[in-house]
């Protein structure tokens, strides 16, 4: 292929590729105006990281351990502790067994949650000013080997509510069911694939 | 009030679609970390940096991530800028070699004032292919939000919180790897 052809190649591939940020940006921006309309949270889609040489069915049951409160940040409820409860109960739902206690002998994962960040929000603010003071939380899940104390399983959760107005009252707390609730599914979706033979991605 | 709402529609639609600046991606030498700089930790130790492996792929309209090419450079960058190995090179062929994959790199929201970045690192002794270290590494820069005209999307925002994410990762790898007692192949 001669200089001139392949120059012309470049550009025209430069061309592609401006375009394509273009639109991508002016969908992520139409999002943003779709967004502060409805209340519905905007979650991070969630992945469970599994070690290569670890597998979640081999373990019988999962133990909750308190969860830290990594934000540096001191909250009007304890929201750590309201995440903990739904974190047992959701993988409950989910049909996983969930220990009160470690136990020893046992082979059992520890859940240790972290939160990272949180900010209740105003559903006011956002009514008056839609995109203002938004409701937004991350959590780290890292599962725990109970014996080996190695990590098996990791991911990262979260939540954003900016839009919705007075219809996202209450976003401040059920923000952290949701969390809850993708982690547990998380878990029993990658458990069901290993018990199928699959190893999922 | 129709009126009303409507203009009000058009208003959030002009900032969203017509103000946004094109912002430049992130290069792989914004992703290499200096500061780091030391003496040489593991004498006449090569390391490989084997390519980086993506937990998923992003979604089509998602805001810009880093790619393998880029999180490999940096990675490659940083680490040699460290000085605590004899030489680190990509590929395979090494001493020890290092594996690494993404697990997260997702923003909450295009608006949300931070991206966390969670990623999985693995170093392999090559002579007997045996894992001697692993850790995922979490980090997540908070950056304020500031809404200005020529910022209106958050590119910049964006470009810089992956930035410095990737950046404070690689920096407390460098950290962890300086700890560690490795020896060259015989």
């Amino acid at each position: 292929m001669n200089s001139s052809a392949r120059s012309l190649l470049q550009s025209a591939d430069t061309g592609v590729q401006r375009s394509l940020s273009k639109l991508r940006v002016r969908a992520a921006g139409l999002g943003v105006v779709c967004s502060c309309l409805v209340a519905q949270p905007a979650l991070a889609d969630p992945y469970l990281w599994v070690d290569q040489d670890a597998a979640l069915s081999k373990f019988e049951a999962i133990f909750v351990e308190p969860v830290s409160n990594d934000t540096g940040a001191r909250f009007e409820f304890d929201v750590t502790d309201v995440i903990r409860t739904h974190l047992a109960s959701k993988l409950r739902e989910q049909g996983l067994a969930v220990l009160d206690l470690p136990a020893p002998g046992k082979s059992f994962l520890t859940l240790k949650g972290q939160l990272t960040l949180y900010t209740a929000g105003s559903a006011v603010a956002r009514w008056l000013v839609p995109g203002s003071d938004p409701t937004q939380v991350v959590m780290r899940a890292t599962f725990i080997d109970g014996v080996k104390g190695e990590i098996v399983a990791d991911m990262v959760v979260g939540g954003y509510v900016g839009g919705g107005g007075l219809f996202s009252i209450g976003a401040d707390r059920w923000i952290l069911e949701k969390i809850a609730e993708h982690v547990a599914t998380a878990v029993r979706q990658r458990r069901d694939a290993e018990q199928k033979g699959g190893r999922p991605r | 009030m129709r009126a009303k709402l409507l203009s009000w529609l058009f208003l959030f639609a002009g900032l969203a679609l017509g103000g946004c600046a094109i912002v430049e991606p992130l290069k792989s030498e914004d992703l290499v970390v200096t500061a780091v700089a030391g003496q040489s930790r593991h004498v006449g130790v090569v390391l490989a940096v084997q390519p980086v492996g993506v937990a998923k792929d992003t979604a089509s309209f998602s805001r810009p991530s880093i790619d393998r090419r880029a999180f490999e450079a940096g990675l490659v960058g940083t680490l040699a800028a460290s000085r605590i190995f004899d030489r680190v090179v990509p590929g395979t062929e090494g001493d020890y070699v290092l594996a690494s994959e993404i697990i997260t790199q997702e923003p909450l929201d295009p608006r949300s004032i931070t991206i966390p970045i969670l990623i999985h690192y693995r170093l392999i002794e090559a002579a007997s292919r045996r894992t001697v270290w692993k850790r995922n590494i979490f980090t997540q820069p908070l950056v304020p939000f500031e809404r200005s005209l020529e910022d209106a999307m958050g590119e910049k925002r964006h470009n810089h919180m992956l930035r410095e994410g990737f950046r404070e990762n690689f920096s407390r790898l460098v950290a962890a790897l300086r700890e560690l007692q490795l020896q060259q192949r015989p």
